[in-house]
């Protein structure tokens, strides 16, 4: 299903390692699959086009999956592996509503699904890759580091601010400025406060008619 | 500390004893039945390596109520020294701080959010020391909101003061101008001595009720320096200033004068006499008492009045003469008026006739119409009667006027002779007035004397206090002067300070620039890792679409409000809440790696809440975090349930790869009598796909 060189190819189980009883109850139905298997779990992916299935297969869909996804758990633990098995499921018709519909009903029925594996519905192709690799791979997670916003981040982003924002008075420009020069160093309320009081003399020096 | 070897716990919580548990593993799975210790055991490693926080522990009590001694926490790592904490009592638990440096920026609030995802405490993960430590813990920005907050508030009331409404002076001075004219007028009714009389007698401000005059603040001044001010000052806030103070002044002196003349009959160093005179000569009425220097002018007054008497009575005399003695006159009068006409047509048609009337009586006729077409003769005799009868009535009062007041003088200049030159003069009143007449005119005068300069005193206070009225008038009208002299100033001022006030009010709202770039905060991009880890879960498509991360609240409650879809994180299931909110602890975990100093992450009692269904996916992310191929990467995972069908799910997904490890740990049931303790089972690792390989 997905390309030859794709990140999760590491996890693919050969078709020809996988029990040939199983995979003779896949050949009379319309969907191609693979299983894949890593440290974090084991995973079926089912690519499929509902709109071409039909009549009673359509209406037994769902348990014809069922058994094999407990028969694929089944031979893994056999096999001595018991991890969470995932029924990841692509299908570019889920868009029609009502086969996604269906799906996702089945995906939340605790009694259907009696916790022994968990569905996962890819309504495109192109996210398959992601969501494996997603699903699959342990290292996959980026170290997202957050950093706290320190007084020189501060006053670089209000700079940009200004220079962005036409719409501001002078006077804001001013404050901002003036807040934006202050805060890059400790004590800048200190600052701000004295430059305040200096304006508040520019007020009273215009109220007596000095300025 | 990347993972925990051994936990040791002594007089914690429950635990009465020494408990002792290996923990050298990736994941430790922690069973046991409800009240078995396992949140305890979980929230001492919290407490050891995240330290104390408020939120956690501030309603529990820490040390073991049932045994004595300190209690104890101690760690020990796979390669790391023992971390242990002991305190005697709750206070020094309190003071337990996380031993990792770098913790210090996030504090153990923080530290432990996003290291240990508690159950019952669920909801802080919408929580605002997250937001606090973004946006405001490593800046100056919440001092400069503050500032900027007390400049709106300064800038505003300067940019809303406004100069005081202009008044209608002239009309406010005649208002109180009348006040002081009543306040005259009722002065007058009290016989105010002559002086006090003088200083009010040609004040009059008003040309009638409705217009000053306008020499009024000349007459102001006049009053002002009749009462006793002095210098060159003209009207104005000095003048007005001295003038009240000159009427108080007065009013002191009054209040002096009434003490000092009360009668005292046990005052034996003034004898009766000398107060009833001194009593005497400061009532003008009924009694005067002339002193004796001007006994001479009394003696001419009274000799003055005795030539005016007589001379009264000669002119009334004369007037008497003159008053006619019979009604002869009228009479005469009456009839000729009443007849006239007649008896001049009758005339003037018998001098046409052929044997005409005598000349004389013709004559007599045309002389009396020609002198009644020149008047009213009975109206004029009338009038001359009424008249000398009115100047009659005139003289005959005078004459008793000056009787009385002869008799007056006479009794006054009398008694004082009677006071001053006999010895006794209680018997000298006696004679004068009676002796009962003479105390009853004491009691009275005394009264009269009291009441009355109490009376004007007070009046002399109340003008006061309209000149007062009148300066503040005058002081207002400077400032507004000043004011209005100022106008441009102030509007360049009020506008200056309008633009300083819209600047600093658009900056303290939440929408202010500073603010907005305060509160930026980097939570989007964490958005695609958290979606990639819900995608896991059965949840609704939008609530994994948008996931916004709002701010709610403000000041200190301000807190940060993910939101799924449109359903904030207040409002999910249970259920919701918990996948979301252990997602959410595992992407903190990551977000704040280098702050927290460690890798061990607990999450305490998942099962629950979760349904079966939500098992498998809560375990893809327990693997990934704990089996991960990066092994700088792994958490040591510490995970609760109670649960037991459950648990044999979480135990059968969390079985380790190769490489991995994972062990169980049993709390036994708790007891009083005995200690606590735990079993503990290592799991064998599951097989691989390499293993598959190999054997297929």
């Amino acid at each position: 299903m997905l390309n030859e060189n794709n990140k999760v190819g590491k996890y693919l189980i050969d078709s020809n390692m996988l029990p040939e009883i199983w995979k003779e109850s896949w050949e009379h139905v319309e969907c191609s699959y693979e299983v894949y298997l890593s440290d974090v779990c084991a995973c079926l992916c089912i690519e499929t086009d509902s709109s071409k299935i039909a009549g009673n297969l359509h209406e037994n869909w769902p348990s014809l999956i069922r058994e094999q996804v407990l028969d694929l758990g089944d031979w893994l633990s056999s096999q001595g592996i018991r991890m969470p098995l995932v029924l990841a499921m692509v299908d570019e018709f889920f868009a029609d509503g009502q086969n996604y519909k269906k799906w996702r009903e089945c995906a939340g029925n605790q009694e259907w699904l009696r916790g022994n594996f968990s569905i996962q519905l890819i309504r495109q192709k192109a996210e398959l890759e992601r969501r494996l690799e997603h699903l699959l791979d342990s290292a996959a997670e980026e170290i997202l580091e957050i950093e706290q916003k320190n007084d020189i981040g501060l006053a670089k982003e209000l700079f940009s601010v200004i220079k962005g924002d036409l719409r501001i008075s002078t006077e804001q420009t001013i404050l901002l400025e003036k807040i934006a020069n202050e805060i890059q160093n400790p004590g800048s309320v200190q600052r701000l406060n004295e430059w305040n009081v200096q304006l508040e003399k520019d007020y009273v020096d215009l109220m007596e008619g000095i300025k | 500390m990347n993972r925990i070897a051994s936990v040791e716990l002594e007089r914690f919580k429950g635990f009465t004893t020494i408990f002792r548990a290996k923990v050298d593993a990736d994941i430790v799975l922690i069973t046991g039945k409800n009240g078995a210790g396992k949140t305890s055991f979980l929230q001492a490693i919290s407490l050891l390596l995240n330290g104390y926080d408020e939120a956690t522990f501030k309603d529990q009590a820490l040390s073991n109520l049932y045994s004595k001694g300190n209690g104890r926490i101690a760690i020990t790592g796979r390669e790391s020294p023992e971390i242990s904490f002991e305190a005697k009592n709750e206070s020094e638990w309190k003071k337990r701080l996380s031993p990792f440096q770098c913790q210090m920026n996030i504090g153990a609030a923080l530290a432990r959010v996003s290291s240990a995802y508690f159950q019952d405490r669920a909801e802080e993960l919408s929580n605002q020391e997250f937001l606090t430590y973004l946006s405001g813990a490593g800046n100056q920005g919440q001092e400069v909101i503050a500032w900027l907050k007390d400049g709106k508030s300064k800038w505003s009331s300067l940019a809303d003061r406004s100069l005081p409404a202009e008044k209608n002076w002239a009309e406010e001075q005649k208002t109180v101008l009348k006040e002081i004219v009543t306040s005259k007028e009722s002065l007058s009714e009290y016989a105010v001595s002559k002086d006090i009389a003088a200083w009010f007698a040609d004040f009059s401000p008003l040309i009638n009720s409705e217009n000053l005059s306008h020499t009024w603040k000349d007459q102001v001044c006049s009053m002002g320096r009749k009462i006793g001010v002095v210098g060159e000052d003209s009207y104005g806030v000095v003048f007005l200033g001295k003038t009240m103070q000159k009427l108080l002044e007065q009013k002191n002196t009054l209040e002096r004068l009434t003490d000092s003349s009360k009668i005292d009959s046990n005052n034996k160093e003034k004898s009766w006499t000398q107060q009833l005179k001194s009593l005497a000569f400061s009532v003008t009425e009924p009694i005067y008492m002339p002193l004796k220097s001007e006994w001479s002018d009394v003696e001419n007054q009274i000799s003055q009045l005795q030539n005016r008497l007589k001379q009264l009575a000669n002119e009334h005399d004369v007037l008497k003469e003159c008053l006619p003695r019979t009604s002869s006159i009228t009479q005469i009068l009456d009839t000729v008026v009443d007849n006239l006409s007649d008896s001049l047509t009758e005339v003037e048609r018998l001098r046409k006739v052929q044997v005409p009337i005598p000349e004389g009586i013709q004559s007599f006729m045309v002389e009396l119409a020609y002198a009644c077409s020149k008047g009213n003769f009975p109206f004029a005799y009338n009038e001359w009667y009424n008249n000398l009868q009115h100047l009659l009535a005139e003289k005959s009062q005078k004459i008793g006027y000056s009787t009385a007041e002869l008799s007056t003088l006479q009794k006054s200049l009398d008694l004082a002779k009677h006071l001053a030159l006999s010895e006794a003069g209680n018997s000298c009143l006696g004679k004068a007035f009676g002796q009962n007449e003479a105390k009853q005119l004491l009691d009275k005068a005394a009264n009269n004397l009291e009441h009355k300069q109490e009376t004007i005193g007070n009046m002399l206070e109340q003008i006061a206090q309209q000149i007062q009225k009148l300066q503040s008038i005058e002081v207002e009208q400077e400032k507004s002067e000043n004011e209005k002299r100022k106008q441009i100033g102030f509007d360049k001022a009020k506008s200056f300070a309008r633009s300083w006030s819209d600047a600093f009010s658009k900056e303290v709202g939440s929408n202010g620039f500073f603010a907005s770039v305060l509160n930026q905060i980097d939570l989007p991009k964490l958005t695609p890792t958290l979606k990639a880890a819900l995608e896991n879960f059965h949840l609704p498509d939008d609530f994994i679409e948008k996931i916004n991360f709002d701010q709610v609240g403000s000041g200190r409650n301000r807190k940060i409000m993910p939101k799924l879809g449109e359903v904030p994180f207040s409002n999910l299931s249970t259920g919701q809440k918990t996948v979301f909110a252990m997602v959410y602890t595992m992407i903190l975990n990551n977000a704040l790696r280098s702050k927290i100093g460690h890798n061990i992450m607990l999450f305490d009692d998942i099962t629950t809440s979760l349904d079966l269904n939500q098992i498998g996916p809560s375990c893809i992310l327990f693997r990934k975090l704990a089996y991960s191929k990066d092994l700088s990467n792994r958490r040591q995972l510490f995970i609760s349930s109670h649960h037991e069908d459950l648990t044999n799910k979480l135990i059968d997904f969390l079985i380790p790869p190769q490489g991995s490890a994972m062990k169980i740990l049993e709390f036994n049931n708790f007891s009083q009598d005995s200690d606590q303790s735990c079993e503990s089972w290592d799991v064998a690792p599951s097989g691989s796909l390499e293993r598959l390989r190999n054997l297929l």
